[in-house]
C-alpha cells in the first residue's frame, strides 16, 4: 500500500481518536480507531505495510495513553502481522468477517497488553471484561460501517446525480 | 562487516519491531517508578502536538457555536439571573474582604506566617483517557509554563491529580481515579486522616481509617498536605459509603469532587519545593 496513504490514514485515525475523546468520551474509549486502520491496511494482504502501520499507530496510541510506552505498539504490531496473515489465506470481505476479525483483534490487543503488564510486573487495575467486550463489539460495528462507506460508489453516485440535474 | 538486517522480509521486520518494543518496555518498567519515561514518548507527543491542539480548538469552536445558537433563546432570562447572582456575589466578596482583614490582623498579632497563595497556569485538556489501564489527561502546557513532574492539578470543583510527564508545551496528568494514584487526606468535619487511592474505575477508596473513626456518607474529604505533593485543604471528594469493614480499617468509598471524565480546563500549580534529599529518596 502507498506509504503516503498510510501516513494520511494514521494522522486521520489520530485526529478521529482525539475528536471522539473530546466530543464523546464514552464512545472514544470504546472504539479502537487505530485498530480499524490496521485491519483496513492488513486486508490488502501487504504484511510489511500492516506491521509498520501497527507499530506506528500503536506508538501514537501509547504516547496519548499514560501507560508504559510500547504496550500498544507491541500489541498492534503483532495484530498487524496476524491480520495480514489471515487476509492472505482467507478473504475477509463479508461484513460479518470484518466485524469478527476486528472484535477478535480487540481481544488479542487486550490479552497482549495484559500479558506484557504481567511479565513486566506492572501494578494497576485495567478495564473490566465487560468493557473489553463492549469495545470489541463497537470497534467491530464501526469497522463494518467504515468498510461499507469506503466501498460505496461515491463517484458514480455523484456522476449520476450530476447527469440527472444537467438533463432536467 | 555485518550484513544489514533483511527488513524487507515480514517476519524479520516483525521480530525486529517486537524486540525493540520489548527492550523499550523492559527499560521503562523499572525506571518509570522513579518518574523516568521513554524519550520516544516525548518525541511522539511533540509530533502530535499540532494535531492535538488543532483538533481541540476545532471541537471547542464547533461546540461553542452550537451552544451559542441554542443559548441565544434563554439569554435574556440568563442575563437577569446572572445580574442577581453578581449582586449577591458582590456582597459576599465584601464580607470576605472584611474577614480577610480580620484574619490578617489576628495573624500579625500572633506572629503567624501564612503560606502565600500558589500561582498556577491555566491549561486546556486536549486528550483524556479515563477508560484504559492508566487514567490520564494531556494538557496544553508544559515546562515552558513552569510545569514540572509532580505539579498538582486542580479542576473547578476540586483536585484532579498530578503531572507525571512533561514536554516543553504538553503535560500528562495522572488522575486521582487511577489505581496507582494516592493522596494524603483528612475528613473536613472530624479531621480524621487517611490515604485516598484511585479504584481504577471512576472513584476512590479511603484507606487506613481505623475502625471506630467518625466518618460518614456526605463528609467532605480534603488534602492533608502531608504527602509533599498536594497543597493542604484542597477538596478531593465526598464520602459515598462508609462501612465498618472486616479488618482493623474501615471500608470507605469516595466520589471525586472534580468531574474527572469531562474536564475541559485545569489549573496546574507549581510542584512542591521539597529538599533534594527528600525528593530523591529511594527506599
Amino acid at each position: 500500500m502507498n506509504r503516503w496513504l498510510i501516513a494520511v490514514g494514521i494522522a486521520a485515525a489520530a485526529a478521529v481518536q482525539l475528536i471522539l475523546s473530546k466530543l464523546v468520551p464514552e464512545l472514544g474509549s470504546r472504539i479502537d480507531v487505530f485498530l480499524i486502520l490496521i485491519a483496513a491496511v492488513a486486508r490488502g494482504g501487504d504484511m510489511r505495510s500492516a506491521i509498520v502501520t501497527g507499530a506506528i499507530a500503536g506508538g501514537i496510541e501509547d504516547s496519548l495513553a499514560g501507560q508504559l510506552f510500547g504496550l500498544n505498539g507491541f500489541a498492534k504490531t503483532l495484530i498487524g502481522y496476524l491480520l495480514a496473515s489471515f487476509s492472505i489465506r482467507i478473504l475477509v470481505d463479508h461484513p460479518l468477517a470484518i466485524a469478527l476479525s476486528l472484535a477478535g483483534s480487540v481481544i488479542v490487543n487486550a490479552l497482549a497488553i495484559g500479558g506484557l503488564r504481567f511479565l513486566l510486573a506492572q501494578s494497576g487495575t485495567g478495564p473490566t471484561i465487560a468493557a473489553h467486550m463492549s469495545r470489541a463489539l463497537l470497534t467491530g460495528l464501526a469497522g463494518v460501517v467504515l468498510a461499507a462507506l469506503a466501498r460505496y460508489p461515491w463517484r458514480e453516485r455523484w456522476r449520476t446525480t450530476r447527469m440527472r440535474r444537467l438533463r432536467s | 562487516m555485518a550484513a544489514p538486517l533483511p527488513l524487507n522480509r515480514p517476519r524479520i521486520l516483525l521480530a525486529s519491531i517486537l524486540t525493540a518494543y520489548f527492550i523499550l518496555l523492559s527499560l521503562q518498567a523499572k525506571s518509570r517508578e522513579n518518574g523516568n519515561r521513554s524519550q520516544l514518548e516525548g518525541w511522539t507527543l511533540v509530533i502530535l502536538r499540532p494535531l492535538a491542539s488543532g483538533v481541540s480548538t476545532l471541537v471547542e469552536n464547533a461546540r461553542e457555536a452550537g451552544t451559542g445558537i441554542v443559548d441565544l433563546r434563554g439569554a435574556a432570562m440568563e442575563n437577569a439571573r446572572l445580574r442577581e447572582d453578581l449582586r449577591t456575589r458582590g456582597m459576599e466578596i465584601n464580607r470576605l474582604h472584611q474577614l480577610q482583614g480580620e484574619v490578617e490582623r489576628l495573624e500579625s498579632l500572633l506572629g503567624y506566617r501564612s503560606a502565600a497563595a500558589p500561582s498556577g497556569s491555566l491549561a486546556r485538556v486536549i486528550y483524556a483517557d479515563t477508560r484504559g489501564w492508566f487514567k490520564s489527561i494531556i494538557v496544553d502546557r508544559g515546562t515552558e509554563s513552569g510545569i514540572t513532574v509532580g505539579s498538582p492539578v486542580l479542576g473547578s470543583n476540586g483536585l484532579v491529580g498530578r503531572v507525571v510527564y512533561s514536554t516543553a508545551d504538553l503535560s500528562k496528568v495522572q488522575l486521582l481515579i487511577d489505581s496507582t494514584a494516592s493522596v494524603g487526606v483528612l475528613c473536613e468535619r472530624t479531621r480524621v486522616q487517611g490515604v485516598a487511592r484511585g479504584d481504577g474505575a471512576a472513584g476512590m477508596t479511603l484507606n487506613y481509617v481505623p475502625r471506630g473513626a467518625d466518618i460518614r456518607a456526605g463528609d467532605r474529604i480534603l488534602t492533608a498536605g502531608n504527602d509533599g505533593i498536594y497543597p493542604p485543604g484542597t477538596l478531593v471528594g465526598v464520602v459515598l459509603l462508609a462501612a465498618e469493614g472486616d479488618g482493623s480499617f474501615r471500608e470507605i468509598k469516595v466520589r471525586p469532587a472534580a468531574a474527572l471524565t469531562s474536564l475541559e480546563s485545569v489549573l496546574v500549580l507549581p510542584a512542591a519545593n521539597l529538599p533534594a534529599d527528600v525528593r530523591e529518596f529511594r527506599p
